[in-house]
């Protein structure tokens, strides 16, 4: 099967998903909404990566979706383990009410 | 696959246990932050634009032909040339499995 | 010999290191006052007897020797070697023999003194410096030795520092050699940016308004160390030290520092005659006032002072007139007198001290009649007071007559000399007169001292010194006889020896003159002597009457020191403390602390405004991150 697609297109996707995803994480207040923001952003790079993979006809960059993949995985659970006990404490999600560390 | 199975299950999970109220309504209030934001988000977006279509900024139209990547493909090369790294992985997720247990345990 | 040479730049180092390391550590050492007197004599006797073998065998080379290479900075090259030619063996001799004299007069006058130790080590550290000075082959040796003596001098005069006046005079002596040395300095630079070498031996200065200017700036760095106008305020101040130290250093040897550093300049300056004739001018005034002053002084020391001042004075007269050897002539036979005068007024100063009945015993209205308990020091004292007078055959005869006679020969070729020759022949009237004075006051007539103890005469340490230098008083002339015998032939000292090294002006007088002069000399000495000599018998202390009278409204600014001391604060000290004051303190307070300061400020000021960045909250941070990151891609873009 030939493709006669515009790579550029899915690059500039992979850019608007990111800055969404960068605006939402600038944005949004509750820590479980961040992460998932996070997530999104994370997913972005796997599309760009995965395009250039394509486009220069190389498997290595499918190689490293896979492994940013597990390792977005991994920080989601970290993650998450960390709000839970966060949620212990304060009974709280918003980050903007952590701030003991500062002046 | 995975994000359907078990990112996202488990952000479910999170949510249900921590059974929150609402959020307040961050979206619709305005503040300079929120402001600040779009504004570099939209920046960002931009210079990735510009960066990405080659420093020209302007949209390419290229028809190329590319191979196909199979799956058959990225397995060997998994298998093959990464496999260390592949293995490596899988401890990165069992030390992440741990931590995670470690931090969320009931005091 | 060769080898031992060395020796006499360090057998005196050695002797202060010593002595001061080993009391600064061992209480018990400072209370050895025989053992530092043995050891710091003898740091200066060896020097001694070395010279004077080098100077028994000398047969007309100059003797070199090199301790440690000092510069060696791309063409200059500068090492720690001296040179024993004519003139400075004479120097030498001087300086390590009377040096040796005061040294064991000193084991007696400083007996039972509580810093014992340190007056030796400084004593000794002197003899070092002046012998570094004397002996050295070029200008920055010479130059080491004369801050060195500089600052010796400054330690020795405030050796009592407890007491404010004694160290103020310490400090006035400092600054105002150190006005002499700046001057110095500059001079050098000079030399060297015009030969490309300090050393003697290439001391020729072809352009003369070059000359000109080396020439008077070595002038001025001499008035302050030999003490003519305008530096010389600082001499008799001076006289706050130990008096074998005034002796030493203020009658021998620092003070003649000026007169050799200018004996070795002849060449330089007989390219520049005009600077010889500031030269004999500012002598012949020096002279003259410091005559004067004398007059009106009350206190035994100052009135050496101010003979010395004069008899400086005389010296420089007599290298204003060209008269390089005649100088250092006088140079050593005032060495002589005045060590041998000094140091019977330290004896006289003791004997009084030691009856705890006078107020001050220095004064010599409470002195008189002493000859009668103080023999050797009476002796002596009259026999070197004769010879600064000018009587023959005594050494000061010789050397003042012959300065003299040159100035007069000197007036042939430029009138100004006979000026100078008139001024030189009334302080020489005037000097008979006041030594006169002072001698009999103290030793003849009445006593005017409260009776009970009665002095007595010091101790042989003392005396022995006076009557060696006594007899040197006398027979010391004799190795400069005058020109008119056997055509100058046996005058040794100008003509055979120091003429090697000092070029002479070549001035002439006629047999005649000569003979009228001498003739002169004796007669203005004798008429001085015998005035004050009548004066004082008939009248006693009450003879001041009459000279107060003489010299009517005069006689109080001659009391006064012409108030020099009074214009100096007016015209230079309080417009400095005035800058100081007021332009000097404030900048140093607003600009430089507020510099220091205002960094510290600055500092905790931006502090303060860049601490809220720490807000605490999650997504300033990460606005803030994300600015850095377009900010980043932005200059990537860029270029």
């Amino acid at each position: 099967m030939e493709l006669t697609h515009n790579i550029y297109s899915y690059l500039l996707v992979s850019a608007a998903i990111f800055s969404i995803g960068l605006i939402g994480v600038l944005t949004r207040r509750n820590a479980i909404v961040v992460f998932m923001c996070i997530e999104m952003m994370l997913n972005a790079v796997n599309l760009s990566l995965v395009t250039f993979s394509r486009m220069h006809n190389n498997v290595e960059g499918s190689v490293f979706v896979f492994f940013v993949m597990v390792v977005a995985a991994a920080e989601a659970v970290v993650g998450l383990a960390i709000i839970i006990a966060l949620f212990r404490n304060k009974q709280d999600v918003d980050i903007n009410e952590v701030n003991i560390f500062k002046w | 696959m995975v994000y359907a199975g078990a990112i996202m299950v488990l952000f479910l999970f999170v949510v249900m246990l921590l059974n929150l109220g609402r959020e307040s309504d961050e979206l619709h209030r305005f503040s300079t932050r929120r402001g600040l934001s779009f504004l570099l988000g939209g920046a960002f977006f931009a210079e990735m634009a510009y960066i990405l279509t080659g420093f020209n900024g302007k949209a390419i139209a290229e028809n190329g032909k590319f191979a196909f990547g199979t799956v058959e493909e990225l397995g060997a090369a998994l298998m093959k040339d990464y496999s260390f790294s592949f293995e490596m992985i899988s401890v990165v997720l069992l030390a992440a499995l741990m931590g995670a247990l470690v931090i969320a345990k009931k005091a | 010999m060769q080898a031992l040479l060395p020796l006499l730049i360090l057998c005196p180092l050695a002797g202060s290191v010593i002595i001061g390391l080993w009391g600064f550590i061992s209480k018990s050492f400072r209370h050895q006052e025989s053992l530092i007197g043995i050891i710091a004599t003898a740091a200066i006797l060896i020097p001694f007897v070395i010279l004077a073998t080098v100077f028994l065998n000398y047969d007309g080379t100059p003797v070199t020797f090199e301790i440690l290479p000092w510069i060696s900075a791309g063409d200059l090259k500068v090492s720690f070697s001296y040179k024993l030619d004519e003139l400075s063996l004479l120097m030498g001799m001087i300086v390590t023999g009377i040096g040796s004299l005061i040294h064991i007069y000193s084991i007696g006058y400083m007996h039972h003194d509580h810093g014992y130790y340190k007056y030796f080590t400084y004593l000794n550290l002197f003899i070092f410096a002046m012998n570094n000075l004397v002996l050295s082959d070029n200008l920055l040796v010479l130059f080491l030795g004369w801050e060195g003596v500089g600052a010796c001098s400054y330690f020795l005069i405030g050796y009592w520092y407890d007491d404010m006046s004694k160290a103020a005079a310490a400090q006035k002596a400092f600054v105002a050699n150190r006005i002499g040395d700046f001057a110095m300095l500059i001079a050098m630079f000079i030399i060297y940016s015009q030969t490309g070498s300090l050393a003697f031996s290439d001391l020729n200065i072809a352009s003369s308004d070059v000359a000109f200017w080396v020439a008077i700036l070595a002038f001025i760095a001499a008035t302050g160390k030999s003490a003519q106008i305008p530096l010389y305020v600082w001499l008799p101040d001076a006289m706050a030290g130990p008096t074998p130290v005034s002796a030493l250093i203020h009658a021998a040897t620092m003070v003649t520092s000026g007169i050799y550093l200018i004996a070795r300049m002849g060449p330089v300056f007989e390219m520049a005659p005009e600077v010889s004739m500031v030269v004999a001018v500012v002598a012949a005034f020096t002279a003259l006032s410091a005559a004067l002053t004398a007059i009106a002084q009350n206190d035994i020391k100052k009135v050496l002072a101010y003979s010395t001042v004069s008899q400086l004075g005389f010296m420089f007269m007599a290298l204003g007139a060209g008269a390089y050897t005649t100088a250092i002539f006088h140079v050593m036979t005032h060495a002589f007198f005045k060590a041998c005068l000094f140091l019977g007024s330290g004896s006289v100063i003791h004997a009084m001290d030691h009856m705890h009945t006078v107020e001050d015993p220095q004064d010599i209205r409470t002195m008189g009649g002493l000859r009668k308990y103080m023999p050797h020091t009476s002796t002596t004292f009259w026999i070197s007071t004769l010879a600064i007078a000018g009587i023959p055959p005594l050494a000061g005869f010789f050397s003042k007559d012959e300065i003299l006679g040159k100035s007069f020969a000197n007036g042939h070729e430029n009138l100004l000399y006979y000026f100078v020759w008139g001024i030189g022949v009334l302080t020489a009237v005037l000097t008979a007169f006041y030594m006169t004075r002072v001698t009999f006051l103290t030793f003849n007539g009445k006593e005017r001292f409260p009776h009970g103890h009665h002095p007595h005469e010091s101790s042989p340490l003392m005396t022995i010194p006076l009557w060696i230098l006594a007899i040197l008083a006398v027979i010391g002339g004799f190795l400069g006889l005058p020109e008119i015998i056997n055509h100058g032939h046996l005058n040794w000292i100008s003509h055979e020896w120091l003429s090697k090294v000092l070029g002479n002006r070549e001035v002439h007088a006629s047999f005649e003159t000569e003979l009228f002069l001498i003739t002169f000399s004796i007669v203005v000495a004798l008429f001085g002597v015998l005035l004050s000599y009548n004066l004082y018998k008939k009248h006693d202390l009450s003879g001041d009457l009459k000279v107060r009278s003489f010299f009517g409204g005069f006689y109080k600014i001659l009391e006064n020191k012409f108030y020099v001391d009074e214009l100096y604060n007016l015209i230079i000290i309080r417009p400095f403390v005035w800058l100081g004051n007021y332009a000097v303190i404030p900048f140093d307070k607003k600009i430089i602390d507020g510099m220091v300061n205002g960094s510290g400020t600055i500092v905790s000021w931006s502090a303060e405004r860049f601490k809220y960045l720490q807000s605490g909250l999650v997504s300033n941070y990460a606005l803030i991150m994300v600015l850095g990151i377009i900010a980043l891609l932005g200059y990537v873009i860029m270029g």
